[in-house]
């Protein structure tokens, strides 16, 4: 009865693939100039004479900030940065989540409180907190920022991944398997990363899209990248105290990081979709 | 009611841990406070020596985590090694700001995200619903700090509407609390509007359409009230976020609260204050966590019978 | 505006409430695109009478059964035919009207009893809001009716349960909570859409007893909508069998299971019947068509074993309303439309 559901896979809206390749490229390019000796210098050359320049200057595309600095070069700079931290972070917070997850998951009720016990603790300390404390240990930069992330990041995914295996565990076919002599962990352990797959994907985009803006706040408040390397955070903390003289800095930096993360979330909403069309009802 | 005895006994056992936490975090960390009372290049070494002693920093580090725990638990909170007064005077005086600012922000957020969320889920596929979730999409995506700048470049700087940094009015409260709600608001709506759009579509709105009873109870009074539960945990999930969230708002706006005090007295090494901040911050995540476990119970009687699987 | 009933005769001295549909169709509207879902239905209930509405799912009962509220889902509306209620026209109604027929007028009882009641508020307070919508009576006259008609459906300890929520009640009494409250409204015509198919057998057949006495009690009219014959057979005095979307077999209780006269129905009586130890199981062959697959001519023409090129014809209804068939080789014999 009723109307029939739109049948056929839900494709990756094409558009969303080629904005994510325009950012790539560009954080690629950042990344590569940065770490060339030689051509690193156009994000730090610093020019007093021409400071302040407007955007579509001659030789100054998006024009400089306080201190001479070319704005496109450290745009792309920073962009670079933010994109690796934030894409290493996800990865790091993704495998720390499952194997923590399994963990607890798997090996029976003390396991499973004890990596309760662990999150909930992980859980009462907001990300910056550690990073604070990690700047004041490392001193600031991007090492404390990487860490304080990853060992907050882990914990939500933890314990979907614990919830799944402890669903899993209770299964059937996991006692009909048993029955032909296959270890009891192999068979979850499959069974968990199928199942969890999906899952995983969307977490994952979500991830990345929370530790690049993560990264950027950190960087903001002095505690991450620090100058002369760039980061979308750094130039927006350096454009901030010459509001008054330039908005550029600030907008171009803010426009870019919030495409950035717009465009991780509509990803994020279409993988989901590509896996879970039930959800789409209700959009 | 054993639940809740349970529910806060767990509670006390994670802020136990938290506190064990903060407490050696500090201590792991090279240099300490002396720098930041004396000049130690200059100071004959002697002189430092003593003053370790004097703060107390020369015992075993297990009997100043136990001076910590009786002291914490007793409310001796101690005194801050770089100012001198007691810790529990600093923190009343900033937690009076970050207390304001918090609680206009999550009524913001609920007052505002809740109702819009409704509406817009009453109104599918209308034009209330598509604005409604575009300029949701919008403020989830924007990191609040760049929110941040862009309004006190328009509003502050161009339109010069209102004061962006110091705390002499309740002007100086809009600002940073419209922008700390933004995100948590956009957060509510979405969420309100599809546990909504779930209620909607339920058996019993069906039986309830069927006795004759009138659209506007039927939605605004059951829909709502079976809407409640993905909102109380939204809630939940949402104190953990906007406190860390208030604390960049503070730096930002250089509001005077907890937030900027406690960034400065760890860059400080001021542990006594560090500590009690850290700690109180756990704290509040670890009781909001607890009590919305409670209230979640209440809202959705059906769990009250199954026991909810522990954290 | 009284719709005639053909064939409709109300008992002597009773007063002819009847649910009366006739002709109805209901198809889902798009934007330039109308599909069918249910066609030509005619059916009627009388005065304390019990009519079972039979088939299997996808045979469009429950819509039907919607369309008598104006409950259809967003999208699906009744495009012809017309459904009258005590002389009053549903289908031409107001949202107002309706609101004010739903309950008192034409109560409907569903299928499921673990999702049919709000889980948030005790069910005393749901049966008070029901009586309050439509009548003035004070929050304390409506508690001590809802208590009685409570003790009335065999609900043990009313006064107690009263205050329960749904979830702290078994299935079988959720269902007679569900009843109680819309006998509460004391409706002319009751529709129950499968409201034992979700039960344990004995939990049904205690509802079934329930609604026998009930019946003869209130002298109610019900519309028992259900896809399991043995339920119908104790229950109905009429039935009425829906094979895709369209009436195919209207008849007596009695006379239909004893001499069913269109296949599909003795296809069905032959699934549900006993069989003597080693004879097999009857099934009809093939599977209950969408909508969207439904043939020009005899819908259940490519399961039967009796259709031929006559049966490329879509067949109309013969006989009476009381008695009649869609079929151009009924059983039995008779005309070939």
């Amino acid at each position: 009865m009723a109307s029939t559901p739109r049948s056929g896979m839900v494709r990756i809206n094409p558009w969303i693939l080629v904005a994510l390749a325009v950012y790539a490229v560009a954080g690629l390019t950042g990344i590569v100039v940065l770490l060339s000796p030689t051509m690193n210098n156009r994000m730090t050359d610093t020019d007093l004479t021409s400071t302040f320049l407007h955007p579509l200057s001659p030789g100054h595309p998006l024009g400089t900030d306080s201190l001479g600095r070319d704005l496109m070069w450290r745009l792309l700079g920073g962009l670079g940065v933010s994109i690796c931290v934030g894409v290493g972070v996800a990865l790091i917070s993704i495998v720390l989540g499952l194997a923590l997850g399994v963990f607890g998951g798997f090996f029976g009720r003390t396991a499973s409180f004890a990596t309760g016990l662990v999150v909930d603790v992980t859980w009462a300390f907001p990300a910056i907190l550690l990073a604070i404390v990690f700047a004041g240990w490392l001193g600031p930069g991007l090492p404390a920022v990487v860490l304080a992330l990853a060992l907050t990041g882990w914990a939500s995914f933890a314990v979907i991944v614990r919830g799944e295996m402890l669903s899993l565990r209770e299964r059937d076919f996991i006692a009909a398997a048993r029955v032909l002599g296959v270890s009891r962990l192999k068979i979850s352990l499959t069974h968990l990363l199928v199942s969890l797959f999906p899952v995983t994907m969307v977490v994952s985009v979500f991830f990345v899209s929370t530790s690049i803006v993560a990264e950027s706040g950190l960087s903001f408040l002095g505690l991450g990248a620090q100058p002369p390397t760039p980061s979308l955070g750094v130039i927006l903390a350096e454009g901030r105290d010459y509001l008054s003289q330039s908005w550029w800095p600030v907008i171009l930096a803010g426009a870019l990081l919030t495409g950035l993360v717009l465009l991780l979330n509509a990803l994020a909403d279409n993988v989901r979709d590509r896996f879970d069309p039930r959800s789409r009802r209700l959009q | 009611m054993r639940f809740a005895l349970q529910r806060l006994a767990y509670a006390v056992l994670v802020l136990f841990l938290a506190s064990v936490v903060t407490f050696f975090s500090m201590r792991v960390t090279p240099g300490d406070v002396t720098a930041s009372i004396v000049n130690v290049a200059t100071t004959p070494p002697e002189v430092v020596e003593k003053l370790k002693e004097q703060l107390g920093l020369n015992l075993p580090i297990w009997q100043q985590y136990w001076n910590y725990l009786t002291g914490m638990v007793t409310g001796h909170l101690g005194v801050s090694l770089v100012t001198k007064l007691p810790v529990t005077t600093l923190i009343a005086n900033s937690a009076s700001y970050t207390v304001i600012l918090a609680i206009s922000a999550f009524f913001v957020a609920f007052g505002l995200g809740v109702p819009i969320g409704v509406i817009a889920a009453l109104n599918r596929g209308g034009w209330f619903d598509r604005v409604a979730l575009a300029v949701a999409s919008f403020f989830l995506a924007i990191p609040n700090f760049v929110l941040a700048l862009v309004a006190v470049l328009v509003l502050g700087l161009q339109l010069r509407w209102l004061p962006v940094s110091g705390s002499t009015s309740w002007k100086n409260l809009i600002l940073p609390a419209l922008i700390l709600a933004a995100e948590p608001c956009a957060l509510t709506v979405r969420v309100g509007r599809t546990a909504v759009l779930e209620q909607l579509s339920a058996d019993y709105i069906r039986t309830l359409w069927a006795r004759g009873i009138r659209q506007v109870r039927i939605h605004w009074i059951h829909v709502l009230r079976n809407s409640l539960s993905p909102i109380i945990s939204l809630g939940s999930i949402q104190v953990r976020t906007l406190l860390g969230y208030t604390l960049i708002i503070e730096v930002i706006f250089r509001w005077p609260g907890l937030g900027t005090q406690l960034v400065n007295s760890i860059l400080h090494r001021d542990y006594p204050v560090a500590q009690a901040l850290a700690l109180l911050l756990a704290a509040v995540v670890i009781i909001s966590s607890a009590l919305t476990d409670l209230v979640y119970r209440w809202a959705d009687p059906r769990v009250r019978l199954s026991g909810s699987e522990a954290a | 505006m009284t719709a005639v009933s053909t064939g409709v005769v109300p008992p002597a001295g009773s007063v002819s409430t009847t649910l009366v549909i006739e002709g109805l169709e209901i198809s889902t509207v798009h934007v330039g695109d109308t599909r069918p879902l249910v066609t030509d239905v005619t059916v009627s209930v009388g005065s304390g009478e019990i009519v079972g509405l039979v088939g299997e799912s996808g045979s469009g009962k429950s819509l039907t059964a919607l369309a008598c509220l104006g409950l259809l889902p967003h999208g699906v509306r009744v495009t012809k035919g017309s459904i009258t209620l005590d002389g009053k026209t549903v289908t031409a109604a107001s949202e107002q009207e309706l609101r004010s027929l739903r309950g008192p007028k034409i109560g409907m009882i569903f299928q499921d009893p673990m999702t049919s009641l709000d889980p948030c508020f005790r069910i005393g307070r749901q049966m008070v809001e029901a009586l309050t919508a439509h009548e003035q009576v004070s929050k304390d006259v409506a508690r001590k009716r809802a208590i009685d008609f409570l003790g009335h459906v065999g609900v043990p300890e009313p006064a107690k349960r009263f205050d329960s929520f749904p979830h702290e009640l078994s299935g079988g009494l959720r269902q007679r909570v569900t009843i109680a409250t819309a006998l509460l409204l004391d409706p002319h015509v009751l529709i129950a859409d499968e409201p034992t198919t979700a039960l344990d057998v004995t939990t049904q057949a205690s509802i079934l007893q329930l609604v026998h006495r009930l019946r003869d009690e209130l002298h109610m009219s019900v519309l028992w909508i259900s896809h399991d014959l043995a339920v119908v057979a104790q229950l109905a005095d009429r039935v009425a069998v829906m094979y895709a979307g369209e009436i195919v077999e209207t008849g007596d209780t009695q006379q239909i299971f004893a001499a069913p006269k269109h296949h599909y129905t003795r296809g069905l009586l032959d699934c549900a019947t006993h069989r003597h130890r080693g004879e097999p199981f009857g099934f009809i062959d093939g599977s209950v068509p969408e909508p969207t697959e439904w043939a020009t001519g005899c819908r259940f023409a490519n399961r039967c074993s009796f259709a031929d090129s006559a049966c490329l014809q879509h067949p109309e209804v013969t006989g009476s309303q009381q008695s009649g068939v869609r079929c151009h080789h009924p059983r039995g014999g008779g005309a070939t439309s």
